[in-house]
């Protein structure tokens, strides 16, 4: 059997939900309760694609804000990743554009797909993104997700470990 | 300048006869002419020296990273080799040193073994280990994928990806945070030392427990980095997910895996000393073993002391040292066995003690529970015999109704008896009418058993009291009955007398009965010839059975 170990991070700005979808991703949980990431944690998950079996040790980041910078060194060496918005919170969306054109400048042009998050707050959505935008055109797909129902969170995972390449 | 112009020379002809047509036949013969040239003389390397600088030159300037990739592994041999040598005569003065402090310590692990009761051979293994290499990571730097884990055991390793990554994380995070090549080669956690050597593509981080000469355990880390540098360098710069390619290095990295223990050297002290020494251990572990034995016993007491305590329930019991730890199952009820502690002259503060509550269902614990409860009055005593809670004495009503609901639901108590109680209400009542009733008298004309008209208000108040003590009989625990006793005087027969005491008695009987006094309750009698005045009258007594009226029945039992 073929074997990968990739690694793959979550890109966002803070409360987004990315410790949320990872937690929903690997372990199938999800709290109300918000506790912000410090530096970064470790999750670890085993998927399978097309008798390929794939070890992802996903990183998750600390989301940016006001006070906090990304640490962009630690996208080094990632295989691609997840960039994360709150789809109640239009400025997310701008941070995520940050985000995004400064991982080009850091580690190029590397696999990434966009979860607009929260969706089951579909009442307060306030972010969407047309097919011309310019991120939407360079992600793999945008996907609306829920860490709290699960909608979509497999499936952009899965989109995504379905972009990166076997070989480098 | 021989060689400068000799070289010059070979280098003119070596450049004409590449120039020329016979390119090829001489780029078949180079290789072998060059190992031919090497192995008779220097010569060649000479003439090829200054290229061979030049070369390097450029690419020192233009790619210095993999210059350094390259040279790594051979310099730092080099390097590391000189430096050993003058370090090799320092490190073998303070292994002596250490050596020296040996036996002073082993006292000290005798003493430990006799305080914290354990065996001194365990003391002693987990002293002498010197130190044990249980888990190596070799990480790819770039990406901080595991790319080969080793540990002295696996089943108990929990997922080395995540440490890998966490240990690449620190990495990256002390170089961003202190730039200018800043490296964590050794960090502690809990009692495992990481101590890591950092590559230009790897690093191999050991998890030591114990303390590792740092001289060695560098060396074993260096060793083997390079080594897989050496192995693995081309997988390592274009590794891209794939870690089949490093299936070898686990080999590596097992050889990492080192267990020392200390040896059994001989004592360096004289004998003399040595034997002094044992006289003072032994004397020394006398005293010890006898004073853990004398903490041994006051603990077994103590143990034993709240085991029979009622609603207290022991599940473990432990001494470590001079700590206690005691836990079990306690009933809120039951004594605090922290006061158990005291009175038995131990500090509670050195113990713990942890108890969840819990109801116990020994008697003690239900009767105090019951008393707790039902706060009974002073007149009233409880008793559970087997479940059954058996409520004797004088209460108020509504004691004696909220007790009958309340005690049902209490843990321990399976059923309520309480035909014992007494309702004070009703005793009161009772004790207050049994009085007017008793002693009531109404006279007769002579020869006649009819009652007199004017005693019908008497007839009636008798009636009502008659009533009161009847209905209020049974809650107040007793039986009335009221006996008439008729008599007449002393003219006439015997007979006829008698005759008429009786029918004056079924006439007042009669004349109850008709104001509703049950006629079972009442007993028309003759009265007796001791009679002292012979009179023409009745006389009415209270016929009463059951507990007396008056006094209350003794105060609650506990
Ligand atoms: N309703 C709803 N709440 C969500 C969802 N995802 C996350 N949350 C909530 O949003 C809050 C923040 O979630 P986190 O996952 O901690 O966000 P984060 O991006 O990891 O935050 P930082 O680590 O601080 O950058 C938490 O209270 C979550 O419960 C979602 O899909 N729906
Ligand atoms: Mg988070």
């Amino acid at each position: 059997m073929v074997t990968r170990k990739w690694k793959i991070c979550l890109l966002g700005a803070a409360g987004v939900g990315k410790t949320s979808v990872t937690r929903r991703f690997v372990r199938s949980i999800f709290s109300a309760e918000y506790q912000t990431t410090v530096g970064v944690t470790i999750e670890r998950k085993r998927v399978q694609r097309a008798g390929v079996e794939i070890e992802l040790v996903i990183w998750d980041l600390s989301g940016e804000d006001e006070f906090q910078r990304v640490q962009l060194s630690y996208l080094e060496g990632a295989s691609g990743y997840l960039l994360v918005i709150d789809s109640t919170r239009a400025s997310t969306l701008g941070t995520a554009r940050t985000l995004h054109s400064a991982v080009d400048g850091a580690v190029g042009r590397i696999p990434f797909v966009v979860l607009l998050n929260k969706s089951d707050l579909a009442e307060s959505c306030e972010v969407s993104l047309g097919l011309s935008d310019p991120l939407a055109g360079r992600a793999v797909r945008v996907f609306r997700t829920s860490a709290k129902t699960g909608a979509g969170v497999e499936a952009a995972f899965s989109a995504l470990v379905d972009a990166i390449p076997l070989e480098p | 300048m021989a060689r400068r112009s000799a070289t010059t020379a070979g280098m003119a002809e070596l450049r004409r006869l590449i120039v020329g047509e016979e390119e090829r036949r001489v780029a078949d013969v180079l290789p072998s002419a060059v190992a031919l040239g090497a192995k008779r003389d220097k010569k060649l390397a000479f003439a090829l020296a200054p290229m061979v600088a030049d070369t390097l030159g450029d690419v020192a300037r233009t790619q210095p990273e993999k210059l350094s990739d390259a040279l790594q592994p051979i310099i730092g041999k080099a390097v590391r080799k000189a430096v050993a040598a003058a370090f090799a005569a320092l490190v073998q003065r303070v292994n002596l040193a250490m050596e020296q402090t040996l036996s002073i310590r082993s006292i000290r692990w005798r003493i430990e073994a006799a305080r914290t009761g354990r065996p001194f051979a365990e003391i002693l293994l987990l002293h002498s280990m010197v130190f044990r290499v249980e888990q190596v990571f070799l990480v790819h730097r770039r990406t901080g994928l595991l790319l080969s884990h080793a540990a002295m055991e696996p089943e108990a390793t929990r997922d080395p990806d995540q440490v890998a990554a966490m240990l690449n994380v620190i990495e990256r995070f002390v170089h961003d945070a202190f730039r200018e090549g800043a490296t964590l080669t050794r960090f502690e956690v809990g009692d495992l030392v990481g101590r890591s050597e950092i590559g230009a593509q790897a690093s191999i981080t050991a998890i030591v427990r114990g303390v590792a000469p740092e001289e060695e355990l560098g060396q074993l880390l260096r060793d083997a980095l390079e080594r897989i540098q050496l192995g693995y360098g081309d997988a390592l710069r274009e590794f891209g997910g794939d870690t089949a390619p490093f299936a070898g290095a686990g080999e590596v990295l097992n050889a990492c895996l080192l267990e020392r223990r200390r040896e059994r050297k001989r004592s360096p002290l004289l004998p003399v000393t040595a034997g002094l020494l044992g006289v003072a251990l032994l004397v020394l572990v006398g005293v010890l073993v006898v004073r853990a034995r004398a903490a041994e016993q006051r603990f077994r007491g103590l143990e034993r002391a709240l085991r029979e305590q009622p609603g207290i329930v022991i599940t473990s019991a432990e001494r470590d040292g001079q700590r206690i730890v005691i836990r079990g199952l306690r009933d809120p009820l039951a004594e605090d066995p922290a006061a158990i502690l005291s009175a038995r002259g131990l500090d509670p503060s050195q113990a713990v003690l942890a108890f969840e509550p819990f109801y116990s269902s020994d008697r003690r614990l239900v009767e105090k529970r019951v008393v707790a409860a039902l706060s009974p009055p002073r007149a009233i005593g409880l008793a559970i015999d087997r479940g059954t809670l058996r409520i004797a004495g004088i209460a108020p009503r509504e004691w004696v109704l909220r007790a009958r609901l309340m005690a049902g639901v209490l843990p321990g108590v399976t059923a309520v008896d309480t035909s014992a109680v007494r309702e004070r209400e009703a005793v009161d009542l009772v004790a207050d009418a049994l009085p007017r009733i008793e002693g009531t008298t109404f006279f007769f004309e002579r020869g006649s058993a009819a009652l007199a008209s004017v005693d019908d208000a008497r007839l009636d108040a008798l009636a009502r009291d008659v009533l009161t003590a009847l209905t209020h009989a049974s809650a107040a625990g007793v039986r009335v009955r009221a006996a008439i006793d008729g008599s007449a005087d002393a003219l006439g027969s015997v007979e006829d007398n008698r005759r008429l005491s009786l029918a004056r008695a079924e006439a007042l009987a009669a004349a109850l009965a008709r104001r509703g006094v049950p006629a079972n309750a009442l007993v028309a009698r003759v009265e007796g010839e001791t009679a002292s005045v012979p009179s023409r009258r009745v006389v009415v007594r209270v016929l009463l059975e059951g507990a007396a009226i008056e006094s209350p029945a003794g105060g609650a039992s506990w």
